[in-house]
């Protein structure tokens, strides 16, 4: 994940999701997400191939099983 | 008649079966304190008093019958305006929504009808659940019932002030990154956000369909273990539920003498107030002298956990918000649609790294707190702040606060950990002081336990504010 947030790649996607945004929305954007993007980063968070969404379930559920 | 302000939930139940007093009595005098107070607080959206008082009359005529419904019979309730009931407007804080009416009535509420209890209104919340503060753009903000100065917390802000009151005995909340137990800190009321798949969240207004989650805010502990003891437990219309385990109210009985209590080493622990860190410190000697045994933990890096908590809920939110962010921004509160903007932000592949991340985050959290079985924490640096020095509307610094107030929040969001917060002291200037209680997975009637027996020893969740 990159650390970093460009107002540019904010009004990209926000053109992919065919989100309207004033003048000043992506650079607004930009600076408010960029801290968590940053943390994120920092942590180099490196996940197996087979790691999927629903894996959170199997190992919330080892805490039940029989 | 006595005075239910004085009363829990618990106990009110019981009143109404000794016939201590009668439901229509009970809720005649609800409805003489919501008119008292209601000006003051906000912290209704609606009353439905003639509803509230037909039912009331039905409940004392089957209880008088023998025909009794369930354990809640003759119980008037409120609840956030996110939970739908069949026919009714539901408006979820927000102009958006404005004369909604609900085509299903929600699981959580069925039941809880089910168990005998009616409504007598629906309560104020932050704008689409959205919002840590009780601010509300088109509802104006919700005030604490111990200083109407102050913020309630959010999102459940009616929920939050309308226990502390004592206008209702207990409501619904929703906890997606922290708005039943904010509210419950800053209000001095138990909060409970039940592990993640314990209460079914169909037809209640979602924000991110994978944190969002259903529990209450209560007087007690106990009375948190009733409203679950009701609301728990599968249901097809949210496969979250399916395969989850049954409530176990034997469980929620259970001494506390052995548990192991972790104290994180950091983190929660940096840069409390003082009065914070005081009441943290004096609820860990409780429990010490309880027969728990206490130990420190290091938790793995909180900071990230809670990135991917923000990354996560923004994203879907952005989701469930696109349809009217590209029709009707305009009628969202700016700080509110600012928020959802911000989920625009994130490519889908950062997304689902953040989402994947979930299971192997859990996992990591369950290695470092080893076999403890709960992990006590703060659950604000700060008691509530004033009203005027949060209402930041849509400005640049609006984010960085809402992360600062949120902060010991969100890591149990994303872990989709059970939290019980008790009420644990108050502040020089007498606002209260929650901590919370962070179990393992399903581990919710640890925590009731828990909390019961913390509070059978001391008295803040008893503490009703003077209201002036």
């Amino acid at each position: 994940m990159p650390d970093d947030i460009s107002s540019d790649r904010v009004l990209a996607n926000a053109r992919a999701a065919r989100v309207p945004l004033n003048p000043d929305d992506p650079g607004r954007i930009a600076r408010a997400v960029a801290p968590v993007a940053a943390r994120l980063a920092a942590a180099k968070i490196e996940l197996p191939l087979e790691t999927e969404p629903a894996s959170f379930l199997m190992v919330q559920r080892r805490e039940i099983a029989p | 008649m006595k005075n239910p302000a004085d009363l829990t939930l618990t106990e009110i139940t019981r009143a109404l079966r000794r016939r201590t007093f009668s439901s229509t009595e009970l809720t005649q005098w609800m409805l003489e304190r919501i008119a008292r107070w209601q000006g003051v607080l906000n912290a209704f959206v609606r009353v439905e008093a003639d509803e509230a008082l037909a039912a009331a009359k039905a409940a004392d005529r089957a209880l008088a019958r023998g025909s009794a419904t369930g354990p809640l019979h003759g119980v008037p309730l409120a609840h956030k305006d996110m939970y739908y009931v069949k026919g009714k407007v539901s408006e979820c804080g927000s102009k958006v929504r404005k004369g909604f009416v609900a085509p299903a009535t929600s699981t959580a509420l069925a039941r809880l009808a089910a168990a005998g209890s009616f409504r007598i209104g629906a309560l104020h919340m932050s704008e689409f659940a959205y919002s840590p503060t009780g601010h509300n753009t088109y509802l104006g903000p919700a005030c604490n019932a111990w200083d109407r100065r102050c913020i309630t917390g959010g999102s459940s802000s009616g929920s939050g002030t309308a226990v502390a009151a004592r206008l209702v005995p207990a409501a619904l909340g929703s906890d997606t990154g922290g708005s039943i137990r904010l509210p419950a800190h800053f209000c001095g009321v138990t909060g409970f956000k039940p592990t993640n798949g314990r209460v079914s969240r169909a037809n209640a207004l979602p924000l991110s369909f994978t944190l969002d989650t259903v529990g209450p805010l209560a007087v007690s502990a106990e009375d948190a273990g009733l409203i679950m003891s009701i609301i728990a437990g599968p249901d097809p219309l949210d496969p979250m539920t399916l395969g989850a385990p049954p409530w176990n109210m034997r469980r929620t009985r259970s001494s506390p003498k052995r548990l192991k209590i972790g104290v994180p080493a950091k983190f929660y622990v940096d840069d409390l107030e003082p009065d914070v860190a005081a009441a943290l410190e004096a609820t860990i000697d409780a429990l010490r002298k309880l027969g728990a045994k206490i130990s420190k933990v290091e938790l793995p890096d909180q900071n990230a956990v809670s990135a991917a908590a923000l990354i996560v809920l923004a994203v879907e939110a952005a989701s469930a918000h696109a349809p009217w962010l590209r029709t009707r921004a305009s009628d969202y509160g700016p700080q509110v649609r600012n928020r959802l903007q911000n989920g625009l932000a994130y490519s889908a592949v950062e997304y689902l790294e953040a989402l994947r991340w979930r299971g192997p985050a859990l996992a990591a959290h369950l290695d470092a707190i080893s076999d403890n079985d709960v992990i006590i924490a703060p659950v604000s640096r700060s008691v509530a702040p004033t009203i005027e020095s949060t209402d930041l509307g849509g400005a640049p610094e609006a984010e960085a606060a809402i992360q600062a107030i949120t902060r010991f929040m969100r890591p149990v969001n994303f872990l989709g950990l059970p939290s019980l917060v008790v009420p644990a002291g108050q502040s020089k200037s007498g606002l209260p002081i929650g901590v919370q209680l962070i179990g393992r997975p399903f581990g919710d009637e640890v925590l009731i336990a828990l909390g019961r027996a913390f509070q059978a020893e001391t008295d803040h969740h008893r503490r009703v504010p003077a209201l002036q």
